[in-house]
């Protein structure tokens, strides 16, 4: 079966990543992992691999923290159309409205619920391809 | 898995420190694989004993950040296998960390400690690899 979409989670905890690239990977998606904002940075900048069609982002990680990780995502040209959806145990207002001003494209809560994280995520697979047909 | 009774699509868990609900839709999340719920237990396991002591060692350098961050990642795995009172008492600790406010936490990590025995018995007697 062809991939759904490339996905980059990026998450501090392993046992988010395990869990996530576990629930992606069996919803038919490719998943990589970052454990750090700096990682996902430098994976999400290489121009080997194929582009990364979604990120999946937390927002607590040490050093380089969710909001920086977006801020510098959304900063750069050949990165900021990618959807970033931040996913988090951050739960109060200010976290969310906080993301969703440096370009978020959604902010979802920890522990997912699987079925919202593939709606969301097709969601922003469709605004995404709908951008990359215009621009081709 | 002990305590698992697995009848089609129903899914009986045998420890009530651990919501059933919750630790049935993780064992379908990712796809009814009871070897794999199994590791991802180990990890949990794993990462909340270093997690734990993340917090002692925090209140002892005085490093409300550290604390906040601990609390938050044990509030947040504990939150996924449904171990709803150890989380919520990690999220008050966070919270009380967030403000930079440390007197009591000790007391708290206490508490901590004791509710996640309880949730480890009950994880392990579902996972025998454990």
């Amino acid at each position: 079966m062809a991939s759904r979409g490339h996905l980059l989670v990026v998450d501090d905890e392993r046992l988010n990543r395990i869990l996530l690239a576990r629930a992606l990977t069996l919803q038919g998606y490719t998943v990589d992992t970052a454990e750090t904002g700096n990682e996902a940075l430098a994976l999400l900048r290489q121009k080997r691999q194929p582009a990364f069609d979604v990120v999946l982002l937390d927002v607590l990680m040490p050093e380089l923290d969710g909001y920086e990780t977006l801020a510098q995502i959304k900063a750069n040209t050949a990165l900021s159309h990618i959807p970033v959806i931040m996913i988090s145990a951050v739960d109060d207002m200010d976290s969310v409205v906080r993301c969703i001003k440096l370009g978020a494209t959604d902010y979802l809560p920890k522990p997912f619920n699987a079925g919202l994280l593939h709606a969301r995520i097709s969601a922003s697979l469709a605004g995404k391809r709908l951008r990359d047909l215009e621009l081709e | 898995l002990r305590g698992l009774d697995r009848r089609g699509s129903t899914v009986r868990w045998s420890h009530d420190v651990i919501d059933r609900d919750a630790l049935a839709s993780l064992f379908e999340t990712t796809g009814n694989d009871p070897a794999f719920l199994a590791e991802l237990i180990d990890t949990y396991l794993a990462d909340s004993v270093a997690l734990l002591e993340s917090m002692r060692q925090a209140v002892s350098d005085a490093r409300a950040d550290e604390l906040r961050r601990a609390a938050h990642s044990l509030k947040s795995n504990s939150a996924t296998f449904g171990a709803h009172a150890l989380s919520e008492l990690c999220r008050d600790l966070e919270y009380r960390a967030k403000d930079g406010v440390l007197d009591g936490a000790a007391e708290r990590i206490t508490a901590i400690e004791d509710a996640y025995a309880s949730v480890a018995r009950g994880l392990r007697a579902l996972a025998p690899s454990t």
